[in-house]
């Protein structure tokens, strides 16, 4: 063999080889790194949707006697960010894995660290609110991301069994015309009993979520009204037919001035 | 030029960034390390001589042209080794199925036994040497080409972790196995 030295430099000279310069490998293993933070960052995307989607429900109306609890969180359940995040989570293990050391670490370590980085970053974007944002635009601009990920809606979308919200259209006395998220239009129907939550006055445009009891085709007594959105301190509750000094009953308000 | 004294002292990394500079130099990786890859291509497939002096150059030159994908983080040994293993895998596919017999020694043989469970056996009969034989060439590559770098390579967990690019948890796991699979052909024999 003792040829080979020879014969192997003589190759190098006469195909006049060259040893690769050291900054296709730098910028090989930068890439690999790169993408691999590119797809962290996705899937860090991915797991705050899932955070604000999740913890944007009203949980608390799984409580009540009516509702069917637990399961209607598996039917609304965000999958489809959830399968994002898994693929996110599989291509940065594959992607990891062909850095220059990643086949050091085992897969098991390797998808636990992510996962726990996915859900650190995904609870950052949560926090900062952009996950919100997010999940506007895409709402905006996809029609078809809206039906599929518009959980609390889809939450708020069963008025056989008592939980209605939507639009007004259409202000009443002791009541209104709502177009709920599958577009029918809706009477409701209150009393002085319903439980209204400290809001602005209903005015039309107002998004607001019901529970009660469908009381018709498309008839439904409201004994509670909640504004979609959560208000701050310190806004007044007024309803229509409201004489200044009535005062329907109320779980957490303040007195209107007058 | 240094003399050869000087360059015996001179560590891998050392000839190698010399190498770089001057190909002239690259021979002395070649010489240090043409026999040891020899026998492990010979031991980890069912090549003949000349084969493996092909394959080997293929080698060098792939060597020679990653020399600056070479880092002091790694052992030399185990980057040439793996750049050796991957070429010998891409040699044994590329020419498909494997004949029946194995390349291995007698003295490889012996390596074998002795580094399982049953350690006081000194003196092998021809019977045993002929199933182990027969064992090892229907062990799997994985598992071949571990037990070959743990026992007759010699090489510790770390450094078969860079060759073959897998976890410290998988070789170890691979090894077991891969050693148990042996020890049931031999019951079964």
């Amino acid at each position: 063999m003792s040829n080979l030295v020879e014969d192997t430099l003589e190759k190098i000279k006469k195909e006049h080889i060259t040893p690769r310069p050291k900054w296709q490998f730098l910028v090989r293993n930068y890439l690999a790194w790169s993408i691999c933070l590119i797809l962290i960052f996705f899937g860090a995307i991915a797991t705050g949707l899932i955070f604000y989607l999740t913890l944007d429900l009203d949980w608390d109306i799984f409580l009540s006697p009516n509702h069917p609890g637990i399961q209607t969180f598996f039917k609304i359940a965000p999958y489809f960010w959830f399968s994002i995040f898994l693929v996110f989570l599989f291509l940065s293990f594959f992607v990891f894995k062909k850095t220059k050391k990643g086949y050091r670490y085992s897969g098991f370590l390797i998808l636990v660290i992510s996962s726990l980085l996915f859900l650190f970053l995904g609870f950052l974007i949560h926090f900062f609110n952009a996950g919100k944002q997010i999940h506007g635009l895409m709402s905006e601009n996809i029609p078809q991301y809206g039906k599929l990920n518009n959980l609390k809606e889809r939450e708020w979308s069963e008025p056989e069994i008592g939980f209605l919200g939507g639009e007004i259209i259409k202000l009443k006395d002791l009541g209104f015309d709502l177009k709920d998220f599958e577009g029918e239009n809706w009477m409701i129907n209150y009393d002085l009993n319903t439980v209204i939550k400290c809001e602005m006055p209903f005015e039309i445009k107002d998004v607001v979520k019901m529970i009660g009891i469908k009381t018709g085709e498309n008839n439904f007594k409201a004994n509670e009204i909640r504004p979609w959105e959560k208000l701050g301190p310190g806004l007044k509750r007024k309803f229509p037919g409201q004489k200044n000094g009535d005062h329907p009953p109320c779980e957490t308000c303040q007195k209107i001035d007058d | 030029m240094f003399s050869k004294e000087e360059f015996q002292e001179k560590s891998d990394s050392e000839v190698v960034e010399l190498a770089k500079e001057n190909p002239e130099y690259f021979g002395i990786i070649i010489e240090r390390y043409k026999d040891s890859l020899f026998f492990f291509v010979k031991r980890i497939s069912y090549f003949g001589k000349e084969d493996i002096e092909d394959i080997l150059q293929e080698v060098f030159v792939k060597v020679y042209k990653n020399l600056n994908d070479y880092e002091d983080s790694l052992k030399f040994s185990s980057w040439i080794y793996r750049i050796t293993r991957n070429q010998t895998i891409d040699e044994i596919r590329k020419r498909g199925s494997r004949p029946q017999t194995t390349s291995l020694e007698n003295n490889d043989l012996a390596k074998f036994i002795k580094s399982g469970s049953n350690v006081e056996k000194e003196f092998l009969q021809k019977e045993e040497m002929g199933s182990l034989k027969k064992a090892i060439d229907k062990l799997p590559q994985k598992y071949r080409e571990v037990l070959v770098l743990r026992f007759l390579e010699e090489k510790n967990y770390e450094e078969i972790m860079d060759i073959i690019k897998r976890p410290k948890g998988t070789v170890a796991s691979l090894i077991r196995r891969g050693r148990r699979i042996l020890e049931e052909e031999m019951e079964g024999e």
